[in-house]
């Protein structure tokens, strides 16, 4: 059986109290506490694992104890040629331990595994499991006016709906940045609110003139408490929507993965037809999610008209979600056991048309950007991504397959239709923002080729199974789907009721944040805004900058205007002043 | 960049004329749910089914009538409710044209259907409509012309009357058989 | 819970006569600052994508600014996050009075699907006046370009609230089943369902059930094998043509006694050319 050898390896380690399977290439081994940052070092560098999610569980109700689950995908480092795990051997190996209510502390892994950092600092937030040793013990999730000692996810801390009182508005409590030490240090702060499509984040960018020596950032301005929402309002027919309301752009990854954990946990094969509409369906989502980052990619350094263009272009690609799904961003068509929506013939055919004409002009375009020296200039050598630091902080999707590591979980661990398809992982080597759009840019042509080959596979069969079956609770299972920022992996176990017991979503760029500061360091402040771009969480500019030299005490306020203008022209720089 | 330029020039003007002309969505668009109510007989399956809970069947406060209320402002646009409705009586319409001015109440539906009273126990428990919809399925359902009279006593009694009794013929030992 | 009380300068300065002045004057140009109070992005890109050339917003004016002292109108999206009501508020009270304040998608108008949420506050309008509601989730660009324009009087509103009162106790007629059985259009109903989801599949069910009728005697198998094959060679969309094959080898055999050769044959169709 696949998982077998790494349980194998891992017990001449570790002591293993208990293997339990959840699916195929699923396994989880329980470990005594003290062992699991050895058990999780061991795994992630000595047998090629890369930190998939880690779940922390309030499983006080079954077995007496809070829970924590490090959940690793098996398929070599992928650091040189060969460093990989046969095809037929990658598989997921979950260390779980348990941690008493008492106590509430468990040895940290961060130390070992810095991927494991943000899982971490989640962990306290949410159930108030405080791991020692852990460097940095700020809050991560909740708003910095919730109380202290209430922690949402914990079964008894209350009720969903709970919402403690707000501070007067002009008490915002401040966040505490890390600032590298040192003088003469510029503090930039960026955000929370931006000008363009992107989500509130607040960025604090660490300067000496016009170079980033270390940044802060302080996120999940959205976190709204989706999953405690699910565990209490929503049965397994309606959690597909909330999934998909996890992110704007790449939602439907959310909602298939969320769906596949539920049906995995119960060991449920759904019909040919449906999954092969899924594929097409997440890869429909995938031409337009890489179009706007590719367009933005050209706005941020002010090439206007090919942003115009592509998201011209773009435009077919949302055509095309509505013609198939019936809406243009939220699809709403997975339901557990299948799908909702059937494509009709005639669907198909003018599907084949657009996606046509989506090739066809997605080629002239990027045929006349790479054409232009001054853009590429701009792209070449920013932003770079250390290939050890991507080892070391498990990043996902066209941000480490722009380091050169061949990451895919379409390829890794194929789901759905995947076993059937035929593709090629797009890989760049250089590590910059230019590689990240080139491996945008050869994704877009293999989706087309994916599409197109669902079409042509395209089962006879039902899209929806008899609804026959039966959940089971405290089964639980790991999902994973390639959204077009990388891998979604979602963790369900079930409850009672039709509900789940506990959901775990980890988004693909919740493991691409950490290690953004590693790239910026090193640039200029005007290129900050194209390296958040490129990552593809989010496009960045800001509507204030307040700089301050701290050598020469004096400071500065910037409108967004002004900042935009200087990450476009690099001309007249607002640190020009000030020294 | 002179490049761009050309492709600006093959591909002209493309811009929508909307909303001086009107714009077609794609067929099977899902837009703002439509209610007939004529059709409604209250089952309230779409108010279970409805993820955001835009939809709600409930009793007004004196419990004389069950209301039906949709309200557009939290619709997902999901089309749970076209899905699981039995009569049709609601269905995605392609209507995007929503937005509302000043007052929020325009984006509010709703329906009042006359409600059933439990011949048992005398409250309000489902709408007559509902009773007489399921009556109509069954006259229609080959059942002996026993179990139609039956079924037309029973259909007026609340779940909770039908469990007691239930209980009550059980620990009395008596027999139900189903013919 | 307490949240925000708008201050009575800003009230003052906000009231619908001096809105309505505003939105008179501000006739074909006016500025828009975007506040996404966590939203999940969804309309983020909406709106995005109604700046592009395809829907061009400046024809009338609509321009996106970078800061709320420039704004008039702002277009808040998001079931307002606690982490955001601040930066909201701060927004808010730099926009230049009078304000138009718009709320996008279900989020924003009432707190969407997560409304109930314990991080969330429920939508704008529970913290500041909102003037216009633009629902949809997310709405398309057409509705936010329908929304702008209805807020500045180009467009007339269509949503009206409507409510129906008299209830005439009449349920929906229920139709006689064509096999004498009902059990046969639920089952064949469901099926098609499974076959091709609740859009296409009663489509498919009226389309098979006009097909089985025309044979003329429904319970003879040879007739009605051939009215539905007939119905499949007139169907121009091959997945209907294979799915009205497949209700009739594995439903319409359950309910009348049919030999192997009854059944109707499919084949493969090819597509991707």
């Amino acid at each position: 059986m696949k998982c077998d050898k790494f349980i194998e390896a891992l017990g001449q380690r570790v002591k293993i109290l208990e293997v339990t399977r959840q699916y195929e290439d699923q396994v989880t081994a329980l470990v005594e506490l003290n062992d699991l940052p050895e058990a999780v070092r061991f795994l992630y560098y000595d047998m090629g694992g890369y930190l998939s999610t880690m779940i922390p569980n309030d499983e006080r109700s079954i077995n007496k104890h809070y829970a924590l689950y490090y959940a690793l995908s098996m398929e070599g480092g992928k650091m040189f040629e060969g460093d990989e795990i046969a095809q037929d051997e990658k598989c997921f190996v979950t260390v779980k331990v348990l941690i008493s209510p008492e106590s509430l502390v468990f040895p940290s892994v961060t130390p070992l595994v810095p991927a494991c950092v943000w899982y971490e600092r989640e962990a306290y937030d949410m159930f108030g499991l405080i791991a020692e040793g852990l460097p940095d013990k700020r809050r991560l999730v909740l708003s910095d006016d919730w109380p202290d000692n209430l922690f949402p996810l914990r079964k008894d801390a209350m009720d969903y709906r709970y919402r403690p009182d707000m501070k007067e508005h002009y008490m915002e409590p401040e966040y505490d940045f890390l600032r590298p030490e040192g003088s003469g240090m510029i503090d930039v702060p960026l955000g929370p609110l931006h000008i363009t499509a992107d989500e509130p984040g607040h960025f604090r960018l660490y300067c000496d003139g016009d170079t980033i020596i270390d940044a802060d950032y302080r996120l999940f301005y959205q976190h709204r408490g989706m999953e405690k929402l699910a565990e209490n309002r929503m049965n397994y027919d309606q959690m597909g929507y909330l999934a998909e309301r996890v992110c704007g752009i790449c939602g439907y990854a959310h909602a298939i993965a969320c769906i596949e954990a539920a049906e995995k946990a119960i060991n449920l094969e759904i019909p040919a037809r449906a999954q092969a509409i899924r594929i097409v369906c997440s890869e429909i989502e995938r031409l337009h999610s890489h179009l706007l980052n590719i367009g933005l990619a050209c706005e941020v350094t002010g090439n206007y008209n090919a942003f115009m263009h592509i998201f011209r272009i773009r435009e077919y690609s949302m055509k095309l979600a509505e013609l198939v799904t019936g809406g243009r961003k939220t699809y709403g068509n997975v339901v557990m056991g299948g799908l909702r929506r059937d494509m009709t013939g005639h669907e198909i055919k003018e599907s084949l048309r657009i996606l046509h004409i989506i090739e066809t002009q997605v080629e002239e375009v990027w045929d006349a950007v790479m054409d232009d020296q001054r853009q590429m200039k701009r792209w070449k050598g920013v932003g770079i991504l250390d290939k050890q630091v991507a080892r070391d902080f498990s990043p996902v999707g066209p941000n480490i397959r722009g380091s050169g590591i061949k990451r895919d979980t379409r390829y890794d661990h194929p789901y759905d239709f995947f076993k059937q398809v035929k593709f090629d992982v797009a890989v760049v080597e250089g590590g910059d923002v230019f590689a990240r759009e080139m491996v945008r840019y050869m994704e877009l042509k293999s989706s087309v080729s994916i599409i197109r080959q669902c079409f042509e596979l395209m089962p006879q069969t039902a899209i929806i199974v008899d609804p026959k079956f039966h959940v089971k609770p405290e089964n639980y299972s790991l999902a994973y789907v390639e959204a077009p920022r990388g891998e979604n992996v979602h963790w369900i176990m079930q409850g009672s009721a039709q509900k789940v017991y506990r959901w775990r979503c980890r988004a693909a760029t919740y493991n691409n944040w950490p290690s953004l500061r590693f790239q910026f360091r090193g640039n200029t402040i005007a290129d900050a805004a194209l390296i958040v771009c490129s990552l593809d969480p989010c496009y960045s500019c800001t509507e204030r900058v307040t700089v301050v030299d701290v050598r020469s005490k004096k400071s500065k306020i910037l409108t967004h205007n002004d900042l935009k203008a200087f990450s476009q022209t690099l001309k007249n720089s607002p640190m020009k002043d000030l020294k | 960049m002179m490049k761009l330029l050309d492709i600006s020039k093959k591909y002209g003007e493309i811009t929508h004329k909307y909303p001086f002309e009107p714009y077609k969505v794609a067929e099977n668009f899902r837009g703002k749910p439509a209610y007939i109510y004529d059709l409604c007989i209250g089952c309230a399956a779409c108010g279970v089914a409805c993820p955001s809970n835009a939809i709600t069947v409930q009793l007004n406060e004196n419990k004389s009538k069950l209301i039906w209320e949709f309200d557009c402002g939290r619709c997902i646009f999901c089309g749970r409710c076209d899905e699981v409705c039995p009569t049709g009586a609601i269905k995605l319409s392609e209507e995007f044209e929503l937005a509302v001015k000043f007052d929020k109440s325009a984006m509010i539906q709703r329906g009042e259907l006359e409600v059933q009273c439990c011949s048992e126990c005398g409250k309000p428990f489902s709408a007559k409509r509902l009773v007489k919809y399921s009556l109509e399925c069954l006259s229609k359902a080959n059942l002996g012309e026993k179990r139609l009279e039956e079924a037309k006593s029973y259909v007026n009694v609340c779940p909770t009357c039908k469990k007691t009794a239930t209980v009550a013929n059980f620990t009395a030992g008596k027999e139900m058989v189903i013919e | 819970m307490k949240t925000y009380e708008v201050p009575q300068n800003i009230q003052d300065a906000n009231d619908l006569e001096q809105k309505l002045e505003l939105l008179k004057h501000i006739g074909r140009s006016f500025s828009v600052y975007r506040i996404d109070c966590g939203s999940c992005n969804g309309c983020e890109i909406e709106i995005f994508a109604a700046i592009t050339p395809l829907w061009d917003p400046e024809r009338f004016g609509f321009k996106l600014v970078a800061n709320p002292r420039h704004a008039d109108i702002l277009l808040c999206t998001g079931p307002v996050t606690r982490q955001m009501y601040y930066p909201l508020l701060r927004a808010y009270e730099a926009t230049p009075d009078p304000k138009i304040v718009v709320a996008l998608g279900a989020c924003g108008s009432t707190g969407g699907i997560f409304y109930d949420a314990y991080s969330v506050l429920s939508g704008i309008d529970k913290i500041i006046p909102v003037d216009v509601y633009i629902p949809g989730c997310p709405p398309h660009p057409a509705s936010i370009i329908y929304g702008l324009t209805t807020a500045l009087g180009v467009m007339d509103q269509r949503l009206q609230k409507t409510s129906f009162e008299h209830d005439n106790e009449m349920p929906p007629a229920v139709e006689d089943s064509v096999l004498g059985n009902t059990l046969f259009e639920r089952d064949l109903l469901v099926h098609s369902k499974r076959l091709m989801s609740y859009i296409f599949g009663r489509k498919l069910y009226d389309k098979y059930l006009a097909a089985l009728v025309k044979s003329g005697n429904i319970k003879d198998t040879k007739a009605t094998k051939a009215a539905i094959t007939e119905a499949m060679k007139k169907e121009d969309d091959p997945r209907y043509a294979e799915c009205l094959g497949i209700l009739h080898n594995e439903i319409y055999t359950q309910y009348v006694p049919c030999q192997e050769e009854d059944k109707i044959s499919l084949h493969r169709v090819k597509w991707g050319r």
